[in-house]
């Protein structure tokens, strides 16, 4: 057959998560979980390909939200302290299961990972881990790109195209402020797009954006050669639609990779299987059991009455096989491919990132095999959107089609009937905003101060987590929480600056609280637009 | 688990719990009553995660911290918003290709003055079907009009035709329909269609668009991606003339 192309892609993103009020806080282990599990284990595996001489090129996007929080000190801090609670609990571990030599050896194996964490942590990166992704652009094996400020899902604020440019513009300072160069690629939170949404990205000069697959199928256009080769806007930029096919491998939760019977078992956590008196010291208070990361079992057959203790060796076995059934795969597609459409195809296969070694433990296990297989195949390589759009300038012209990847392919998670209250508020609070940057575009010192924190607020309201978070039910108390308190936040400048007043003792503790954009421009939301 | 751990809980962190979930009168049920409601609610909960596609699903776990919606915020000041904003408009949203979510606002000075006015008015949305995005409403292709009620603040609305555009006007007449009064008019919106919607003959004749069209939608299991038009094509190509 003739070559083709992967482009894998990662999704890193958290929503930003940072309570210096309390001296805990639950939902900042969303962040501590994903550096453990996910981005520290990725650096590592990226950087010893990069050490073996092992050619991979893979497409990282990393949320601003995210950046703020691995750039931010107190966090850095709190993580410090996170893994050496964890580790004393490994202690524990080894004493507690000394009798059981499996569990025993498992026992051994996180504690040293967490040990391992903590040394590259403060080691390594001396508390940044963001040089880590830098330094593997710089050698041309990762391409870094952004997201929308605080992954907002677009298609829901189409009619306010100014909060859509102030998303899309900040979010590209952020990037050049964590990584020093622009991208010129862009993740559109949950693959949301509504047509004419390339207006503002063409306006920062990005190149290319992602798009679910029927972006591109059910365009008003026809397209010859499908997902399989981007397609362009008719402004220039690109869009690679992703293959949903061969996502499916690893994203379906029925038959995909992960939920194989030998892979370790994301839910049981000694942080619940044990007695409370026990994990305590570890968990939160009140007495809120919570994932430690100590997690014995494997998924085990659906038949089996059982949980069977995890073996990881025989997981590690099986990364091998799926690692080779992922190449498998798309060869046999691109041998179909091949054969319909004029160029050598390209994959779009995108993943959000956290469910490599969060979720799917193995998950950073396989995506090393699959880059080392995919080096050594003669008939595909990996290859950055950037380098096949050198390679092939000139696509199809086309009006990509609204879509998003959530469920039937719209906006249905985040417009439902337990979230669609937010709205109501968001939109008012940008048309505010809005209101405000025209009426006050000369502001200084305080009340400058004061218009950047209310456009920080709207923003942050603006964060497609809170709904999504809502509507599945994880953890509703908070995201409800976090939303309101953006709108408040907000609603207390937008009444202040009516009035001519400013609360400094406020603004000076909510400035502190919420530190992310720290060169915020609120004017970003003045203007109007072209 | 969810029943264990339940059973464990003292009545007064069952009550914060299901203060939490917007359960009212909390000190009017027992300790099992309490543990009934909570589990029910994260039944439902569960039901509406089986809903969700693999991709949401997943990304679920991310924010996995405890199993369940187990966190407590009770001793927290509550941040105050607004139930609704004193000037009249409408907005409404694309959810998708048949359905749209409107949210509105009434000045409740100007119901009250068109209520000393008008005797036995009735609000009501007008949803109008357009064939673009400029095209006069006078000129729609199609319009009903659904009733609501005072205290209602939002609907979603069931739109007949992919591919078009469509407004809704939020309106108040009398009962005899003679007067009608425009309080407010929405954005107007496209439901997506897509040129194979319209063309599935063309698609069903030429086996290499099929194939393209197929390979991107369906996994190596032969499963079909979750999405209505996608699905009415796919059916479109099988019927026999």
């Amino acid at each position: 057959m003739s070559k083709g192309f992967v482009g894998l892609t990662l999704h890193a993103h958290l929503p930003f998560v940072r309570h210096p009020e309390y001296p805990r806080f639950l939902e900042e282990d969303w962040l501590f979980e994903a550096i453990s599990e996910t981005y520290l284990p990725l650096l590592r595996v990226f950087n010893k390909l990069r050490r073996e001489g092992v050619p991979y090129q893979v497409t990282i996007s990393l949320s601003p939200t995210l950046c703020s929080m691995l750039a931010d000190s107190l966090l850095q801090q709190r993580y410090i302290d996170h893994v050496n609670l964890m580790i004393d609990l490994g202690d524990k571990e080894l004493e507690r299961t000394k009798e059981f030599p499996k569990i025993n050896e498992l026992a051994h194996m996180y504690r040293e990972l967490y040990i391992q964490n903590l040394s590259d942590f403060t080691g390594v990166y001396r508390g940044n881990i963001l040089q880590g992704f830098r330094s593997l652009e710089d050698s041309g094996h990762l391409t870094l790109i952004t997201t929308s400020a605080t992954h907002a899902f677009l298609p829901l604020y189409k009619e306010t195209p100014i909060a859509v440019k102030a998303q899309i513009e900040l979010a590209m300072m952020s990037h050049v402020a964590h990584f020093r160069r622009k991208p010129k690629g862009f993740w559109l939170p949950e693959c949301g797009y509504y047509p004419g949404l390339e207006k503002y990205l063409a306006h920062n000069n990005i190149e290319y954006f992602y798009g679910a697959t029927h972006s591109v199928s059910l365009s008003e256009d026809k397209t010859r050669r499908g997902i399989y080769a981007p397609v362009s806007c008719k402004n220039g930029v690109n869009l690679f639609a992703r293959d949903y096919g061969i996502g499916q491998l690893v994203w379906s939760e029925d038959h995909g990779y992960p939920v194989d019977g030998s892979y370790r078992d994301f839910y049981r956590d000694i942080g619940y299987d044990l007695d409370l008196e026990y994990v305590r010291p570890h968990i939160h208070e009140p007495d809120v059991r919570s994932f430690t990361g100590y997690k014995y079992w494997a998924v085990t057959d659906t038949d089996s009455p059982e949980k069977r203790v995890y073996d990881q060796k025989a997981a590690l076995e099986r990364v091998s096989e799926h690692a080779e059934n992922f190449i498998y795969s798309i060869k046999k597609k691109g041998a179909k491919i091949g054969k319909i459409i004029d160029r050598e195809p390209y994959f779009t296969i995108p993943f959000d990132a956290e469910l490599f070694g969060h979720w799917w433990f193995e998950g950073v296990q396989w995506l090393e095999q699959v880059l080392r297989g995919l080096a050594e195949d003669t008939e595909l390589e990996t290859m950055s959107p950037e380098k096949y759009l050198h390679r092939y300038p000139k696509n199809e012209v086309i009006q990509p089609a609204l879509s998003s990847w959530g469920n039937r392919g719209y906006s249905s998670v985040w417009v439902d009937g337990s979230n669609d209250w937010i709205y109501r508020h968001v939109h008012r609070s940008i048309n505010r905003m809005i209101e405000l940057a025209d009426r006050f575009p000369d502001q200084t010192s305080l009340k400058e101060r004061f218009l950047q924190h209310a456009a920080r607020e709207v923003l942050m309201a603006m964060a497609s987590d809170w709904p999504f978070i809502i509507s599945n039910g994880t953890s509703v108390g908070y995201a409800e929480r976090r939303m309101k308190e953006h709108i408040h936040n907000f609603n207390l400048v937008y009444e202040n600056m009516c009035r001519n007043s400013v609360n400094t003792e406020w603004l000076t503790r909510t400035e502190k609280k919420t530190n992310i954009f720290p060169d915020i421009d609120y004017r970003i939301f003045g203007g109007g637009i072209e | 688990m969810s029943s264990d751990w339940y059973q464990s809980l003292s009545i007064e962190t069952l009550q914060a719990l299901a203060k939490q979930e917007s359960v009212r009168h909390i000190e009017n049920y027992s300790l099992d009553e309490l543990i009934e409601i909570l589990e029910e609610i994260q039944e439902e909960k569960a039901a509406n995660q089986n809903q969700s596609n693999d991709i949401m699903r997943l990304k679920s776990k991310k924010y996995n911290i405890i199993h369940q919606n187990h966190i407590i915020h009770s001793t927290e000041a509550e941040f105050a918003i607004p139930e609704q904003y004193a000037d009249t408009t409408i907005t409404l949203l694309l959810r998708d290709p048949f359905w749209a979510f409107a949210y509105w606002d009434v000045n409740d000075l100007e119901l009250k003055k068109i209520r000393g006015q008008q005797k036995q008015v009735s609000l009501h949305l007008r949803v109008s079907e357009l064939k673009d995005g400029k095209t006069p409403i006078k000129e729609s292709i199609n319009q009903f009009e659904i009733p609501i009620k005072d205290t209602d603040m939002s609907w979603y609305i069931n739109l007949p035709n992919p591919g078009s555009w469509y407004e809704v006007e939020l309106i108040c007449s009398c009962l005899d329909h003679e007067n009608v009064l425009i309080l407010a008019r929405s954005n107007r919106i496209e439901s997506p269609g897509g040129y194979w919607l319209e063309h599935v003959e063309e698609l069903k004749q030429n086996k290499d668009q099929l194939a393209l069209f197929l390979a991107g939608h369906t996994d190596p299991a032969g499963f079909l991606a979750d999405n209505a038009l996608i699905e009415k094509i796919l059916a479109g190509t099988m019927h026999r003339k």
